[in-house]
């Protein structure tokens, strides 16, 4: 047989390996920033830009795209080549692939901050920026599997069947999730509302967290691990069988999000069962990691590396026993909206898929350079700066979650709630929230320390350049007597690619279907009317400054709920909104009822609580936002926003474009009015109006016309 | 664990093997009660158990039983859990029901009850079926509820303003940490009205003063606070608005509003 002579394209993986470092501390420091934010507001510096509420999304988009997004670029370029016996496919799509990616990086750094979002949690980017990833995803797609088709090992190695399942799923959730309509270059409304829309978000929501942080970072794992370890993979067949029941059941949980909420129950049910059964396909993956390292445990204490990959496949495991714990009804009634989400998904984040990133990273600096790691002692303080701030962390973020749970849901005797002031619950956990900081200041320092370490290795070294490699073609492939049919299958990659693809579109299409078709799963309520032009633009506002980052809407079926905030949320509530604006955390109150009943406040009380919350709250937390009090807003764009608003199914009538801004100002007007009384001069076209008429919207559509 | 054989499959990717070991029989073992669970879970719940909102109008109904306070509604009034669509006149009628004060709340409540609420309710709230009058008997749901007769019950007992040291500062403390953002710590009044002055828009007496905090007017933006102080907390911050504001002289008044009222 002849060989043939090809070589590994190294510079690519160099290029992801820098991105994943800068990105990584770039995401790190802007997680601080907002963890000093909460015990502390004053650490936006009053700047619009620097908000809460517009770096959280920076933070999560960083973390999970730049930072591990790139992390999981840097580890496939470098594993699939060598897997498959090929290099890339093409290197023109590599090179657009990667500075695709870092391009969408660098326009969410600039429009997240400006308030240029979806309000959609993990996909806030606008419409624009939701085609180029797009484009860019299906870049690495046709990169991938070209390279696969080109390959010289005829079955596809465990690796590459998470990286095929994390393309093809992806690329699904990211497209079915963004279907938005554009009002204007960086505006635009999704096609779905409410339930419907909220079904949709978490169903992507729920399985970005699967399939951007884990399918493919097992993928990661499955090279890694092995390599470092110098050890076999334990089981193969546990391989097999973890990987298909894995991408099968995962897709169904989403709803596990939205429990006690106005979501059918069915739906509800599917998220919890289909999340039980989830702990046994993942675990297959940390048992395949941990079981690896049978007869290598004596260097786990020497090697940094190892010490990283074995915590991290740990976290792994706990986070993933943890969320189908949560996704339990009397669980999950506790934690939802509480920090304790907050602990969880870090467990996740730092320590599943940061420590296998910084294990990847010191194991491919030396060969990526060609030198001897610059500092192992530098690596070990960095694995305890990284495992002592995790637990710093989490702990308190815990201890939180349970201790806020615990206090919102308190009765006296007299059958009254023993904390009714919102703001008593959130000052008892200030100090948790500056030992969090302190957590996250830990983790920051161990990875600048990876920085300085990895940069001396570089210089130390030389990149080594792209390597020969010698291996005979594929043969063409034919089916064997005998073979299993799986080993079948590994060796053709399309019907791989294919069955993929209906395994993770079962659980979508089984949820999304009776929800659209039914009727009855959202009861109309008839004195539910559409936004009035003045409150669509205030809720605009509440979704430019991310209020729904810790304001929820929505009031879940508890006496302690309707007790503290009015009757609770009906489906029938949110056909006109588009978005959905439920929120996953309260860091402040619920607003769902802000417009009604015993929580409305007059007009005068939301300006002055704009202009500064702690004239109003003493001892809040909240941001200050006196540039609502100054801008003026010139509503260009309102009749596009109604006419979008009646495409997407809202009932304006025909023509009402023309009148929309003679209503909003009529609106306006009154409320400049109200504020007047109250010895306030302001004008018709300022944000805080349009905001006021928003909240003072809020949970009315349950009162009689 | 399964069967560990430990032999390794003949095929290596870039160096790396693979051992042909069995399935660990626990995590067989978890994965089908894992399943199991989730087969039991959805009867559990759907055929004989309670879903969302059965559970919640029984916390509420639970509640009713136990006597304790207010909210206790929803297990005589859920619009929103019946299947066809609501008419507003349905709405309407609920809506009556629950934004209503909790006294009247509970009058309506009995009006419309069938024999068996009746009975629950008067076994539930005996004190406040006393100062009411007992007289509300057992009448079909579909009966519009007089409204004004229940209005018109207010709290007949003549009330006086508390004077002792420890109630006047409780009631400065609460003052001082609520009713200051709208009325200021003068009392001079801001997005609220002028607490210092003789002019009151619902009366300032105590027995007036006491209802209004505890009520709210939630139109103009006053807070029905009965959810969240105690009623011997809202004695004892409307003793301190009547013996210690009233008659003092504010940094910035607000004009007076409402009727002049010399006591």
């Amino acid at each position: 047989m002849e060989m043939e002579k090809f070589q590994y394209d190294n510079k690519i993986v160099r290029m992801f390996f820098w991105a994943t470092v800068i990105w990584g501390v770039t995401a790190f420091l802007v997680g601080l920033t907002i963890a000093l934010q909460l015990p502390s507001p004053w650490w936006n510096f009053s700047t619009s830009w620097l908000t809460f509420g517009r770096l959280r999304p920076l933070h999560t988009n960083a973390a999970i795209f730049a930072f591990v997004g790139n992390g999981i670029f840097m580890g496939y370029y470098y594993s699939a080549q060598r897997l498959l016996k090929a290099r890339n496919f093409s290197d023109v799509l590599s090179k657009v692939h990667f500075w695709g990616w870092q391009g969408i990086i660098v326009s969410a750094v600039l429009t997240l901050p400006a308030g240029l979002s979806t309000a959609k949690e993990y996909a806030e980017l606008e419409w624009p920026i939701d085609i180029a990833i797009a484009l860019i995803w299906v870049a690495w797609g046709v990169n991938m599997m070209g390279t696969i088709l080109k390959r010289r090992e005829k079955h596809l190695y465990v690796a590459i069947w998470f990286y095929i399942a994390t393309f093809v799923t992806v690329a699904m959730l990211h497209i079915v999730n963004s279907l938005e309509m554009p009002v204007s270059f960086m505006k635009s409304y999704p096609i779905y509302a409410g339930v419907q829309d909220a079904l949709v978000q978490w169903w992507y929501g729920h399985n970005a967290v699967a399939f951007f942080l884990t399918t493919p970072y097992l993928g990661l794992m499955y090279y890694f691990m092995p390599k470092a370890a110098q050890r076999p993979v334990y089981s193969y067949r546990l391989s097999i069988i973890h990987f298909w029941a894995l991408i099968f059941l995962y897709i169904w949980a989403g709803p596990h999000h939205l429990l006690y909420s106005s979501t059918p129950d069915w739906a509800q049910t599917l998220g919890t069962v289909f999340s039980i059964m989830l702990i046994a396909p993942s675990w297959g993956g940390m048992l395949n990691g941990l079981l690896t390292l049978r007869g290598a445990w004596d260097r786990v204490r020497q090697d940094p590396i190892l010490k990283f990959m074995v915590v991290a496949i740990s976290a792994y495991g706990m986070s993933t026993f943890e969320g189908p714990m949560m996704s339990l009804k009397n669980y999950n009634a506790i934690t939802h909206f509480t920090d304790y989400t907050i602990a969880h998904v870090h467990v996740g984040t730092l320590g599943w898929n940061g420590l296998l990133t910084f294990g990847m990273l010191y194991w491919l600096a030396p060969r990526l350079w060609n030198a001897k790691l610059y500092s192992v002692k530098l690596a070990n303080v960095h694995f305890w700066l990284a495992t002592l701030g995790i637990i710093f962390y989490v702990i308190p973020m815990y201890w939180t979650g349970i201790t806020q749970a615990l206090i919102w849901k308190q009765f006296t005797p007299e059958g009254l709630l023993v904390y009714p002031n919102f703001l008593e619950t959130v000052l008892q956990l200030v100090p948790m929230y500056w030992t969090r900081a302190f957590g996250g200041t830990l983790y920051l320092t161990g990875s600048l320390i990876m920085v300085y370490n990895l940069v001396k290795t570089a210089r130390s070294g030389a990149p080594i350049p792209d390597q020969e490699m010698e291996a005979a073609p594929l043969k063409p492939i034919v089916a064997e007597p005998g073979e299993h049919k799986h080993r079948w299958l590994e060796a053709r990659p399309m019907y791989f690619l294919a069955l993929a693809l209906v395994a993770v579109a079962i659980g979508g299409i089984v949820e999304f279907v009776p929800m659209f078709v039914v009727k009855s799963n959202i009861p109309t309520i008839s004195t539910v009317t559409p936004y009035s032009p003045l409150e669509l633009e205030g809720r605009d506002i509440y979704i430019k400054e991310g209020c729904s980052n810790c304001h929820s809407q929505m009031i879940r079926p508890f006496r302690s709920e309707t007790e503290r905030y009015g009757e609770y949320s009906k489906a029938g509530e949110f056909v006109y909104d588009h978005p959905f604006l439920w929120g996953s955390k309260r860091t402040g109150p619920d607003l769902h009822r802000e417009g009604v009943g015993k929580l409305k406040k007059p007009d005068a009380w939301h300006y002055n609580h704009m202009d500064n919350p702690r004239s109003m709250s003493p001892g809040s937390i909240m941001p200050v936002y006196p540039w609502l009090l100054e801008r003026s807003n010139d509503y260009d764009d309102l009749p596009k926003k109604i006419s979008v608003m009646r495409t997407l199914g809202v009932p304006y009538a025909e023509g009402y474009e023309d009148q929309a801004l003679e209503d909003l100002k009529q609106q306006a007007d009154g409320i400049v009015a109200n504020l007047k009384e109250s010895g306030i001069e302001t004008s018709w076209d300022k944000e805080i109006i349009a905001l006021i008429a928003y909240l003072q919207k809020l949970g009315t559509g349950i009162l009689p016309k | 664990m399964g069967k560990v054989t430990n032999e390794l499959i003949d095929h290596d990717y870039d160096g790396i093997q693979e051992y042909d070991n069995d399935l660990p029989g626990w995590w067989k073992a978890l994965f089908i009660i894992t399943i199991v669970i989730a087969i039991i879970y959805v009867p559990y719940y759907h055929l004989f158990g309670d879903l969302q909102d059965t559970e919640y109008q029984k916390e509420m109904g639970t509640y009713v039983e136990a006597g304790a306070g207010r909210g206790a509604f929803a297990a005589y009034a859920s619009p929103w859990v019946s299947d066809g669509e609501i008419t507003p006149a349905l709405r309407a009628e609920m809506d009556k029901i629950l934004d209503a004060p909790f006294d009247e709340q509970l009058m309506r409540a009995m009006a419309k009850a069938d024999t068996d609420q009746l009975a629950k309710l008067k076994a539930a709230f005996p004190d406040l079926i006393a100062a009411y009058g007992s007289g509300v008997s057992a009448a079909p749901a579909s009966e519009p509820v007089e409204t004004k007769e229940v209005a018109a019950v207010a709290p007949a007992v003549e009330m006086v303003a508390l004077t002792d040291e420890a109630s006047l500062t409780a009631g400065k403390k609460i003052w001082d940490t609520q009713c200051f953002t709208c009325h200021l710590n003068d009392g001079g009044g801001s997005i609220g009205p002028n607490m210092t002055d003789d002019y009151w828009i619902h009366g300032g007496d105590m027995a007036s003063v006491v209802h209004l905090i505890k009520v709210g007017v939630p139109t103009k933006g006053m807070i029905p606070w009965e959810a969240t102080l105690t009623p011997d907390q809202i004695d004892q911050v409307a003793s301190y608005i009547l013996v210690e504001l009233v008659g003092t002289t504010p940094a910035t008044p607000k004009a007076p509003q409402g009727e002049l009222e010399k006591g």
